[in-house]
């Protein structure tokens, strides 16, 4: 056997099967979270039925920023358990809802179906999702009272994850 | 080629057609070539790998309506792929920088294209080298016959 060969054969090809490797593992139509830990970035949202307001107004105090649609599935439990944890943590959290590519009327329709506690707000041309880098739905983003954006959860929230990050914002208290 | 040449056809016949607004007409068109020269540079995050420029999906055209919208408030091309990247990240760009580990896009086939030429470099250089074996036939045959002959004349 030429063992130089070999050599130079192994030299080339184990960094190529590395690379491939590492790039299969990787999922190409994740999009990265690089908000987190920034300025939560301003915009106006239309509340369904009501008035623009600016995301900034309800600042003061920690905010859950969801993106949802009617038309998607998983967006249906994670409402539900949004809805408890509005219920849940009262004046000291802000829930806010942002209707992602949908019409007015289905969202309309869909809340009057399952109640909603908290403000639902239209995103006309996708401006705050845009900003949000929002890429599907649903995705939340945990703004502090601060203002910063201190988390973003790609999918429907679960129970633990919500309670842990709310927690910590809270221990933080007011800026 | 072709879009630039159609553009400055349709400039011309704005302008011969409506004296006085032609130089709106051509403002209208830059920008909207410019917009979608950036749009075919930054990836729709709701399909798969398709630049926004060329995507029917709702959120592409609603970023495609913020691209034109930034040129419209005076920002430059740079600045609008910085916006983009500040919310999505570099995932964005479908040509990521060249810089980092990006960078052995840029370099491996340059790297590959090497190694490939050293190599038929090298495989050219043994067979010139290995040329005069040939020769040894006749000897080998004449090895060959010599045993034929002694073997026959015992």
């Amino acid at each position: 056997m030429n063992w130089k060969n070999v050599t130079i054969v192994a030299l080339i090809s184990i960094p190529l099967l590395v690379i491939l490797a590492l790039g299969f593992g990787l999922d190409p139509r994740a999009v990265p979270s690089v908000l987190p830990g920034k300025a939560a970035p301003e915009c106006t949202l239309r509340a369904i039925g009501g008035e623009s307001r600016a995301l900034s107004s309800f600042r003061g105090r920690p905010v859950v920023l969801n993106f949802w649609a009617s038309w998607c599935v998983p967006c249906e439990a994670e409402h539900l358990l949004l809805q408890d944890a509005a219920r849940a943590y009262g004046e000291r959290v802000q829930f806010l809802g942002v209707v992602y590519q949908d019409e007015e009327e289905n969202a309309r329709r869909y809340l009057a179906q399952k109640t909603s506690t908290y403000p639902q707000m239209m995103d006309p041309a996708s401006r705050c999702a845009i900003d949000y880098g929002v890429a599907g739905v649903p995705e939340t983003f945990f703004i502090d009272a601060a203002g910063t954006v201190a988390a973003k959860e790609v999918g429907p929230v679960n129970p633990a994850g919500l309670s842990r990050t709310l927690g910590q914002m809270l221990a933080r208290g007011m800026p | 080629m072709t879009l630039p040449i159609v553009t400055v056809v349709a400039v011309l016949l704005v302008e011969t057609s409506t004296p006085g607004a032609g130089a709106k007409a051509e403002v209208t068109l830059t920008e909207t070539d410019l917009a979608h020269s950036i749009g075919k540079e930054l990836r729709c995050p709701v399909c798969q790998g398709m630049p926004i420029a060329e995507s029917p999906s709702q959120m592409a055209q609603d970023m495609m309506t913020r691209v034109h919208q930034m040129l419209a408030e005076g920002k430059s091309r740079q600045e609008i792929f910085d916006y983009f990247v500040e919310r999505y990240g570099e995932w964005v760009l479908l040509a990521p920088k060249p810089t980092g580990m990006n960078l052995t896009l840029w370099l491996l086939p340059a790297a590959a294209l090497l190694i490939g030429l050293l190599l038929v470099w090298r495989f050219a250089r043994k067979r010139q080298g290995a040329a005069p074996v040939p020769e040894a036939k006749p000897a080998a045959a004449d090895a060959t016959l010599e045993a034929i002959r002694d073997e026959v004349n015992e």
